[in-house]
Formats: C-alpha cells, sequence, structure tokens
C-alpha cells in the first residue's frame, strides 16, 4: 500500500483565468518583492475584482520560520477563506506555513510531520500555489523547507495535509525568468525527476511523472535557456516542473538534493545550480553502489530519450547525456564553478558533511553513503572527476 | 538464540547500538528515551524500554510493573516488527502506511531523522535472533 498525493491542477495558457471559478470571501496573498515589482501580484489582485485582499510581501529566500509565524499573525488578523502563494518555490513553501498556522495556531511549525493526522485540516481556508519559476515543483509537493535563523538550521514541516488544495500553472508567469535563473530551475526539476526514479520509495505513480518530466526538460529546457520568448518551450517547462514535482514529492529526492541542501544553506548558491551540479555524481554513485539503478536508469534511457543498447550501455550514455545537457546550458559542474574558494571549500567540507549526512532526504538515497563516501563525492565535486567508489 | 522482541532481545539490542558507530554518531545528541510497544493477536501488548543518551544505549528491557512515561513509543502488531527486522518493511514507510504508530515530541524528531534510521537499521542488526 502506498499513497500519491496530488493538487487540483489547472495549467496551460490562461490558467489564470481559473480564479474566476473560485468562490472567495476574502484573500490573502503571500508572496515576495520582486512579485511585486515584476507586476505578478497586479495580475492576481486584478483577477479579485471588489473582493477583499491583503498582500503578505516579506518572504526571502530560504524563508525563515518567523517569517511565516509573522505572515500566520496577519493573516489569523484578517481571516481569509483563500490563501494564494505567488511566487517561487521559498514562497509557495512559506505560504504553506502560514496556511498550516492559521488553521491551527497552537501547533509548532517545526512539529508538522508526516505522521499526524491534523483533525478538521483544513477548515477555514484553501491553499492555491501559483508557481513562477519552473523547477522547485513546491506547487505540487507536500513538504516544505524552512529555516530557523535563531537556531540556524532547516526545518521541513512536512504532511500530506499541507498539499496545496489548488495549483495554477500558467506559463505566463516563467515568461520573464532570465536565462541563468531558467537554467538554474529547469535543473532543479530534473534532478527531482531523476531522483525520484531512483529513489527508495519510487512508486509507478511517481516514476511515470519522472518519465514525461525527463523527456520534456531534455527537450525543452535547452529552447527556453536560449529564447525566453519561446512560449511552448515555456509552457511545457512550466509543466514539467509540476510533474517532477509531483514525482518527488511522492517519493522523495535523495543524496544529490542533500548536498545541493547543505552547499545551498553554507554558501548561498542558487538551489537548482547546486542540486543539477550534483546530480551526475549522485547517478554515478548510485550506479556503482545501488540496488537496481542501473536497470532504473536504463529504462528512463528508453522510455524518456529513446536510448538504445544493453542495460549498461544506457546507464553510461545517461549519465553522460545529464553531464553534457548540464555543460549545454552552461550550468556549474563543479564546486569551483559555483564560485566557491578552495579555502572556504576546505574550511567548511566537515560542515557539508555533516549537514548533507544530516539532510531529510539522504535516508531515501539509494544506497545511502556513509560518511567517508559523502566527504568522497565532495572532493569530486571539486576535482569534476567522475565518481569511480 | 534470542526471540525477538523479549527482555533478552532487549538487551541484545543494546549491546548492538552501543556497538554501532553509525548509531553513536547519528545519535550524539539525541536525549530521550524510547518505547517499542509490540500487540500481539490475542490482545496482549509487550513494551521493551530503552534509555538512549548521546549514541549510546544506556539501559533496555522488558517492562513488566513499572509505568513509565517514555519521550517516544512507537506501537504496532508483532507481525509488523517481524516485518521490519527481515527488511521487508522500512518502519517510515510502517508509520506512514499506519502499520506503526509514533508519539512523543515530533518536533523532536523530526530533528534526529538519521538516529531515527539508524535506531531502526540495528534493529535488524540483532544477531541470531528468532523471528
Amino acid at each position: 500500500m502506498w499513497y500519491f498525493s496530488n493538487p487540483f491542477l489547472v495549467f496551460g495558457d490562461g490558467a489564470l483565468d481559473y480564479l474566476d471559478q473560485v468562490k472567495m470571501n476574502k484573500v490573502f496573498i503571500v508572496t515576495d518583492k520582486i512579485m511585486q515589482q515584476l507586476g505578478f501580484v497586479e495580475k492576481i489582485v486584478k483577477k479579485l475584482k471588489d473582493i477583499p485582499y491583503q498582500v503578505y510581501d516579506e518572504v526571502e529566500p530560504d524563508p525563515s520560520t518567523q517569517t511565516v509565524e509573522k505572515g500566520a499573525k496577519l493573516c489569523q488578523k484578517f481571516a481569509p477563506d483563500l490563501i494564494i502563494g505567488l511566487g517561487g518555490g521559498s514562497v509557495m513553501d512559506a505560504g504553506k506555513g502560514v496556511w498550516f498556522l492559521y488553521e491551527r495556531p497552537n501547533d509548532p511549525i517545526d512539529s508538522v510531520n508526516p505522521f499526524t493526522y491534523y483533525e478538521n485540516f483544513p477548515s477555514k481556508a484553501k491553499y492555491i500555489t501559483i508557481p513562477t519559476t519552473s523547477g522547485t515543483g513546491a506547487e505540487a509537493t507536500w513538504a516544505a523547507v524552512l529555516t530557523d535563523t535563531a537556531q540556524r538550521r532547516k526545518v521541513f514541516p512536512t504532511s500530506r495535509q499541507i498539499i496545496p488544495s489548488i495549483a495554477i500553472i500558467d506559463p505566463i508567469f516563467a515568461l520573464k525568468m532570465p536565462p541563468a535563473l531558467t537554467a538554474a530551475t529547469g535543473l532543479d526539476a530534473l534532478t527531482h525527476s531523476i531522483e525520484a526514479y531512483l529513489s527508495a520509495w519510487k512508486n509507478d505513480f511517481s516514476d511515470a511523472y519522472s518519465i514525461k518530466a525527463i523527456e520534456f526538460i531534455f527537450k525543452y529546457l535547452p529552447r527556453a535557456v536560449e529564447n525566453g520568448e519561446d512560449a511552448e518551450a515555456r509552457e511545457k517547462m512550466h509543466n514539467a516542473a509540476t510533474m517532477a514535482g509531483l514525482s518527488f514529492g511522492n517519493s522523495q529526492a535523495t543524496f544529490a538534493h542533500s548536498i545541493g541542501h547543505s552547499i545551498g544553506s553554507l554558501f548561498h548558491k542558487p538551489h537548482g545550480a547546486c542540486v543539477g551540479m550534483a546530480l551526475p555524481y549522485v547517478m554515478e554513485f548510485s550506479r556503482n553502489n545501488g540496488t537496481n539503478v542501473v536497470e532504473f536508469l536504463s529504462d528512463i534511457g528508453r522510455r524518456a530519450l529513446l536510448m538504445t543498447g544493453t542495460d549498461e550501455e544506457i546507464s553510461e550514455q545517461l549519465i553522460l547525456k545529464v553531464r553534457n545537457f548540464i555543460k549545454e546550458i552552461k550550468s556549474p559542474l563543479t564546486i569551483p564553478e559555483l564560485g566557491i574558494s578552495k579555502s572556504e571549500f576546505d574550511e567548511y567540507l566537515p560542515t557539508l558533511v555533516k549537514f548533507t549526512s544530516e539532510d531529510a532526504v539522504i535516508s531515501m538515497s539509494n544506497p545511502m553513503p556513509n560518511d567517508d563516501q559523502i566527504e568522497k563525492a565532495y572532493h569530486y565535486l571539486w576535482e569534476g572527476k567522475r565518481i569511480d567508489f | 538464540m534470542v526471540k525477538y522482541m523479549t527482555d533478552d532481545w532487549a538487551k541484545e539490542y543494546c549491546k548492538t547500538l552501543n556497538s554501532s558507530e553509525a548509531y553513536a554518531k547519528a545519535g550524539e545528541t539525541w536525549e530521550g528515551d524510547f518505547i517499542f510497544e509490540i500487540k500481539f493477536e490475542d490482545g496482549s501488548t509487550r513494551q521493551l524500554y530503552m534509555d538512549l543518551w548521546h549514541g549510546k544505549c544506556r539501559k533496555a528491557y522488558q517492562i513488566k510493573d513499572e509505568d513509565i512515561t517514555p519521550e517516544f513509543t512507537m506501537s504496532g502488531p508483532y507481525e509488523n516488527w517481524v516485518q521490519v527486522a527481515k527488511k521487508e518493511l522500512d518502519p517510515i514507510r510502517g508509520m506512514l502506511q499506519g502499520k506503526f504508530k509514533l508519539q512523543g515530541d515530533m518536533a523532536k524528531i523530526m530533528r534526529a531523522t538519521k538516529a531515527a534510521v539508524e535506531m531502526v537499521n540495528c534493529i535488524m542488526l540483532v544477531p541470531d535472533t528468532e523471528l
């Protein structure tokens, strides 16, 4: 027995018009200042017509639990029956936290867990996510990544009940992404799809979404990076990111995300670039050490990319294709290319290993690496060497 | 041979935890006690108590006439515990499927997932376990 959780999905050109059909009396919009500057908040507000609304635009990158708690207090006071999370992964995750605390103000946000059933949740509001990047998949997942700045640690509220009620996947919001952001967020989606396919919790439904997402990302991401106004590429990438979110949200990410979370939190580098960089190394590590990974990689190659050959040959072709793809879209493949100096790397290596080994998703890796393997992998990531252990 | 989920097994499990480098490392900041509650088909239950402190097991035994309120209780039918020992059931998945219930300070356990995973891994490493 297993489960597959997903929001009600509205997608494609004009998807935002679905807001006209949503019953609402008061709307609380969780977003950030950039969304205001880009005029995206205005697009939503226009759709609301005369419905009272309040905008909370204080969500920062890597949002803090304090930001979520502040938003929840404002939300309590405003008492909406609809919350909208408009933005990238940080905003949509913060919105999940605001929604939860609005509904259950007495439960600490860091206690939200997948093993507890929260009675009468939700009873006050629906939560609609509207992604403005094509990569995080947060619009369709039941976990959030927050930072407790007071205690300097990541917090992962996770519960199937905090999955957004509705996700509106309208490519209009992705059109203005610059090439580097397009590449980084697209690589995040690729990493979600491939890691989900290798995860210890992989399942038939997540596999299906992974394969379609991988096919789309290889086909459309280079086009979207090259020409941001390529409407077809933007729409397919927007859909692919949500498919990848549905996939890893129901089977979990693995080691590459643990590396990405660790580098991201210590050096404040873009999440997508960090996890994308780690992806081919983790594929190599999993192929060399995991259970049935050669078969899984060759499945991906055959089904998503129509590769031919033996399982061994296809798994190798796929890893090389991922490496070349990252280069093609001009994203980093080594730690120095992320802009981290050798002295910084040496100084923080023990912390990187500790953070990686303690990361929430590492236990889903196939296989779960030990600390020595993690440290060795970091050296290979520094040098750009293919994993041979 | 020690019979699974008995007082003797709890003591062997404690030794296994204490010989596990992975658990020692993962649980180095952990302070808190645990009860494994085993529910049998005939309606009876058995509770194994574990006092866990900074990556070590200080003591473990079957609770008989004591009233202990541990920080955490993990509870499930005996056959599900057997599936864990046989590596047929990932206990985290088991909890998500409702095959086990976990009670306690969830914020604390969410910060110690690796220690929890290593603790469960040690269940499978207890030598000469009779299921």
